[in-house]
C-alpha cells in the first residue's frame, strides 16, 4: 500500500468533498484516508489499482487531478 | 351483542346483506318482562337479525337488513305491543353523530318532565284522601269532625279517581296492552293491585247494598290505591334521575363537540355550523377553543389538552403535520387545521356510538335474569291469588283483609329492581370507562375481563414507547458534542424516520439550537446526507458511511440497540446509540398485575436478548420472543389450552390475529379506527396502567351486578312471604318497591369516582 496525496482542481466546497468521496469509495483497492477541498489522500494497492483509474474516478466526480 | 338466530332465508347461498346496527330509544318500558317483550316483538319483524333491549338506558340495539325492514315497520310493531320506539329525526341518519347523540337525550328529558308532572298531580289528590281517611280515626278529632263517614268516603272517591285515571293511566294502559298479548308485567301488578282496592272501595261507597255493608260505616281503601300510585311514581322519578346520571358519560362526550367551526375561506374566516363542514376544509382554532373536527395541523404550534378523549392528563405538543382530534382543547397557540374526518366519521362520534351501543348491550348474566323475569309476574299473580284464597277460606278472614294481603303481594313483587340490576351496573361501568379513556365494546367484554388470569403484552409499542430514543451520543476526539448534535439534528429535521425524529427530540431535550439544512437527501434504508451551514453532514448506518469511503471504528452493539453513525465533511465524528425504551408506567402496571395474582407474559417478534433486557426493566418474568406476527395467535391458543383466561394487549394493527384469539382483546392505540373495531377494550391512552384499570373496572362492575341482583332477589324473597302473611300493608309494599329500584341504580352509581355520582349518593342515599 502506498500513501499518496493528490491535489484536485475544481473543488469549492463540502459538496465537492462528498461527491469525490462517493466516487473514490467505489474504486477497488483504494483506501481513502482524507479528502479536503482541493486535496485527497489515499492509500493505494498498486497491484489492484492504477494511477489512471484514480484519475478517471476524480474526473467522473467532475474534478481533475492537478499536474504534480 | 347477543347474536340471535334469524329466520331462515329463502336462498341461503346469497351473500349476506349489509346489516345496519341501530340504537333506538324505547319509551314505556318498566320492568324486565317489558324488555323481553320488546325484544321478541322486534325479532318477529322480518329483516331483523338481532335485537337487544336495555332497561337502564331505555334503548334497543337492533341489527337489521335495511332493505327488508324499515324503521316504520319496527315502530309500528313496537307500538302494537304497547311501547313506543322513538325514531331518529332525520330519516335513515342513525349513523350520524347528531342522530346517535341527540335523540335519546330528548326522550329521557321528556320522560322526566312527564313523570314529575304526574307525580305532582298524584300527590295533590292523594293528600286530601289521606286527610279524609286518617284524621277521623285519631282520638280527639272524632269529636269535632264535621263529616259523616259516608260523606268522607264519597269525598275520598272523588279525590282518588283522578289519581288512578290521570297519573295512574300509564299503569292501566300498560296492563291492557299486556292483556291483549296475553302476557303480564309490572303494569299488570300495579294496575290489578290498585284497581282491586279502588273497585272494592268504590262499590262500597256507591252500591253498599250490593256488598252488604252499611254506607255509614263501610271501610274503604282509597288511600291504599292513591298512595301506591304516588309512591311508585316517586320511585320511577327518582330512578329516572339516577338513570339520567348514569347516562352522563354519553352526554359529557356529546358536549365536547363545538357547534360551529371557523373556516378559512379565500375571502376571510367565516363561522359555519359543524354539520356543513367538509373534509378538506381548513379550520382556524384559537387558543382556548375546542377543536371542531379531526384533522391535520397545517401550520401553527400549540399544546393540546386531550384528556377528555384519552384520559391522559398532560397536554401534548401539536405541530405542523400532527394529527388532532375533534373535542380536544387547544391551549396555547393558534392552529390551522385541515379537516380529515367530520360528522359521523370523527373519532368522537365513533366513541359516542361505541359507548352508546355498549351501554345498551346485554351482559351474559342478564340473559338468565331475563328468563327468570319472564315467568316472574305470572308466578306472583298466582301467589297473590293463593294469598287471597288462603286468608279468606283458610283463615276465615274478612274479604277486605284477604284482599289487602293479596294486593300487598302483587305490589311488593314488581320485578323492577330485578330488571335494572344488571343494566344499571353495566351502564355505569362503561360510562366510567369512557371517561377514563377505556372504550369497552360490550357488556360481555366487561363481565368477562374480571376472569383474566394471564395478561399477554406485546413488547414494542405496548410495554415500550415503540419509538426509539437516544440512549447515548459519543463523539470522536476533537469534536464538540453539542455542535455535532446540532448539525445532526438539522440534517434529520426533515426526515420522517423514527430514528431521525429521536435525534431531533434528543437535541431538543439537550436544548441545543438547531439550524436549517440547505439541502437534504434521503438515502432509503441507510440515512441522510444534508448540508448545514456549508458543512456536509452524513448520518446513517455503517454502509452509508462506507459508500463515502468513511470507516467508523468497529464497536460492539448491545442487544436491542440501533446505532447511527455521524460524519461531518467526510470525517467520522461520532455515533448515536438508540433503543426502544419502556413506557414510564410499564413497571408499575406489571407489578400491579402480579400483585393481583395475574401472570404477565411478554410476547414479541424481537430477539430473545433484546426482549430480556426490556423484560428485566419492566419486571416481566415470562418472555416469549422471536415470534412472527402470524405465530402470535398460536401462542395465545397454547396459553388458553393450559387453562388460562388470556387477555392480549397490543396495538391492534399487527397483533390482530393474537387479539382475535384471546379471551379478552385489549388494543392500546390512541384511537385508531381499526383497533376500535377489533378489540373488546380499546385504551385511548397509551398507558399500561390503563390495562390494570380496565380489569379493575370489570371486577367493580361484576361486584355491583352481584350486589344488585342479590338485593333485588332477597327483597322479593323476603317481601313476598311477609306480604302474604299480612305483615306488610300494601302502602308499605309500594314504598319498599319504589325504594328498591332507586337503591339498585344508586348502588350502581355509588363510588363511581366522579363528582356527579357523589352528588347522587348524598342527595338520595
Amino acid at each position: 500500500m502506498t500513501e499518496r496525496t493528490y491535489t484536485i482542481n475544481g473543488m469549492t466546497c463540502n459538496h465537492c468533498v462528498m461527491s469525490l468521496r462517493k466516487e473514490l469509495a467505489q474504486v477497488e483497492g483504494l483506501e481513502v484516508l482524507n479528502v479536503g477541498i482541493g486535496s485527497a489522500t489515499v492509500a493505494m494497492d498498486e497491484v489492484r489499482v492504477s494511477d489512471e483509474q484514480l484519475r478517471a474516478a476524480v474526473e467522473r466526480a467532475g474534478f481533475s487531478v492537478a499536474a504534480s | 351483542m347477543n347474536a340471535v338466530e334469524s329466520a331462515p332465508t329463502a336462498d341461503s347461498t346469497q351473500p349476506p346483506a349489509q346489516l345496519d346496527t341501530l340504537s333506538v330509544p324505547v319509551q314505556g318500558m318498566t320492568c324486565a318482562s317489558c324488555v323481553k317483550r320488546v325484544e321478541d316483538t322486534l325479532l318477529r319483524v322480518p329483516g331483523v337479525e338481532a335485537a337487544s333491549v336495555n332497561l337502564a338506558s331505555n334503548k334497543a340495539v337492533i341489527r337489521l337488513d335495511p332493505s327488508r325492514a324499515s324503521m316504520r315497520e319496527l315502530a309500528a310493531a313496537v307500538h302494537a305491543a304497547g311501547y313506543e320506539l322513538a325514531l331518529p329525526a332525520a330519516s335513515g341518519a342513525a349513523g350520524t353523530a347528531t342522530a346517535a347523540m341527540g335523540v335519546p337525550e330528548d326522550a329521557s328529558a321528556g320522560e322526566h318532565r312527564e313523570l314529575r308532572r304526574d307525580l305532582l298531580v298524584a300527590l295533590a289528590f292523594t293528600l286530601p284522601v289521606f286527610v279524609l281517611g286518617m284524621l277521623p280515626m285519631l282520638p280527639g278529632v272524632q269529636a269535632w269532625w264535621p263529616l259523616s263517614m259516608e260523606m268522607g268516603n264519597k269525598l275520598q272517591l272523588i279525590f282518588t279517581t283522578p289519581v288512578l285515571f290521570l297519573p295512574g293511566r300509564r299503569f292501566f294502559r300498560g296492563f291492557l296492552a299486556a292483556l291483549r298479548h296475553r302476557t303480564a308485567d309490572m303494569n299488570t301488578l300495579v294496575a290489578m293491585g290498585t284497581g282491586t282496592a279502588y273497585a272494592y272501595s268504590a262499590a262500597a261507597v256507591l252500591f253498599p247494598d250490593l256488598l252488604g255493608v252499611h254506607a255509614e260505616h263501610a271501610h274503604v281503601y282509597f288511600d291504599t290505591s292513591a298512595s301506591i300510585i304516588t309512591l311508585i311514581l316517586l320511585g320511577r322519578l327518582l330512578e329516572a334521575r339516577a338513570r339520567h346520571r348514569a347516562a352522563g358519560a354519553i352526554r359529557a362526550l356529546m358536549g365536547l363537540q363545538p357547534d360551529t367551526a371557523r373556516v378559512r375561506r379565500e375571502d376571510g374566516d367565516v363561522d359555519v355550523p359543524i354539520a356543513s363542514l367538509r373534509v378538506g376544509d381548513v379550520v382556524v382554532v384559537r387558543p382556548g377553543e375546542r377543536l371542531p373536527v379531526d384533522g391535520r395541523v397545517l401550520s401553527g404550534s400549540s399544546s393540546v389538552d386531550e384528556s377528555m378523549i384519552t384520559g391522559e392528563p398532560v397536554p401534548v405538543p401539536r405541530l405542523s403535520g400532527d394529527a388532532v382530534t375533534g373535542g380536544t382543547v387547544n391551549l396555547d397557540g393558534a392552529l390551522l387545521v385541515e379537516a380529515t374526518a367530520v360528522g359521523g366519521a370523527s373519532v368522537l362520534a365513533h366513541i359516542v356510538r361505541m359507548v352508546d351501543e355498549a351501554q345498551g348491550s346485554k351482559a351474559p348474566v342478564q340473559q338468565l335474569v331475563d328468563r327468570v323475569a319472564a315467568v316472574f309476574v305470572p308466578v306472583v299473580l298466582l301467589a297473590s291469588l293463593l294469598t287471597l284464597v288462603a286468608w279468606y277460606f283458610g283463615a276465615s278472614a274478612p274479604f277486605t283483609e284477604a284482599m289487602l294481603h293479596a294486593i300487598a303481594v302483587m305490589i311488593i313483587a314488581c320485578p323492577c329492581a330485578l330488571g335494572l340490576a344488571t343494566p344499571a351496573a353495566v351502564m355505569v361501568g362503561i360510562g366510567i370507562g369512557a371517561k377514563q379513556g377505556m372504550l369497552i365494546r360490550n357488556a360481555e367484554a366487561l363481565e368477562h375481563a374480571r376472569n383474566v388470569s394471564t395478561v399477554v403484552m406485546d413488547k414494542t409499542g405496548t410495554l415500550t414507547l415503540g419509538t426509539p430514543r437516544v440512549q447515548s451520543f459519543d463523539v470522536q476526539e476533537g469534536w464538540d458534542a453539542d455542535a455535532a448534535l446540532a448539525l445532526a439534528a438539522a440534517a434529520e429535521r426533515q426526515s420522517e424516520h423514527p430514528l431521525a425524529r429521536a435525534i431531533v427530540d434528543y437535541a431538543a431535550e439537550r436544548a441545543v439550537s438547531v439550524g436549517e439544512a440547505e439541502s437534504f437527501q434521503n438515502v432509503p434504508g441507510a440515512g441522510v446526507l444534508a448540508f448545514v451551514g456549508g458543512d456536509a453532514v452524513l448520518l446513517g448506518n455503517r454502509a452509508l458511511l462506507a459508500s463515502y469511503a468513511i470507516r467508523p471504528p468497529e464497536r460492539e452493539n448491545p442487544a436491542g440497540q440501533s446505532v447511527m453513525y455521524l460524519a461531518i465533511n467526510g470525517d467520522f465524528a461520532g455515533h448515536f446509540a438508540l433503543a426502544d425504551t419502556p413506557r414510564p408506567t410499564s413497571r408499575e402496571a406489571v407489578e400491579a398485575l402480579h400483585s393481583q395474582g395475574i401472570d404477565v407474559v411478554m410476547l414479541t417478534g424481537d430477539t430473545e436478548e433484546a426482549a430480556r433486557s426490556i423484560a428485566a426493566a419492566v419486571g416481566v418474568r415470562r418472555v416469549i420472543a422471536g415470534v412472527r406476527p402470524e405465530q402470535k395467535g398460536e401462542r395465545i391458543h397454547e396459553l388458553r389450552q393450559q387453562g388460562q383466561v388470556v387477555a392480549m394487549v397490543g396495538d391492534g394493527i399487527n397483533d390482530a390475529p393474537a387479539l382475535a384469539l384471546a379471551d379478552v382483546s385489549i388494543a392500546m392505540g390512541g384511537g385508531s379506527g381499526i383497533a376500535m373495531e377489533a378489540a373488546d377494550i380499546t385504551l385511548l391512552r397509551n398507558d399500561p396502567l390503563a390495562v390494570v384499570a380496565a380489569l379493575a373496572l370489570s371486577r367493580r362492575t361484576v361486584r355491583k351486578i352481584r350486589q344488585n341482583l342479590f338485593w333485588a332477589f332477597i327483597y322479593n324473597v323476603i317481601g313476598i312471604p311477609l306480604a302474604a302473611f299480612g305483615v306488610l300493608t300494601p302502602m308499605f309494599a309500594a314504598a319498599a318497591m319504589a325504594f328498591s329500584s332507586v337503591s339498585v341504580v344508586t348502588n350502581a352509581l355509588l363510588g363511581s369516582g366522579t363528582p356527579t355520582s357523589r352528588n347522587a349518593t348524598t342527595s338520595e342515599g
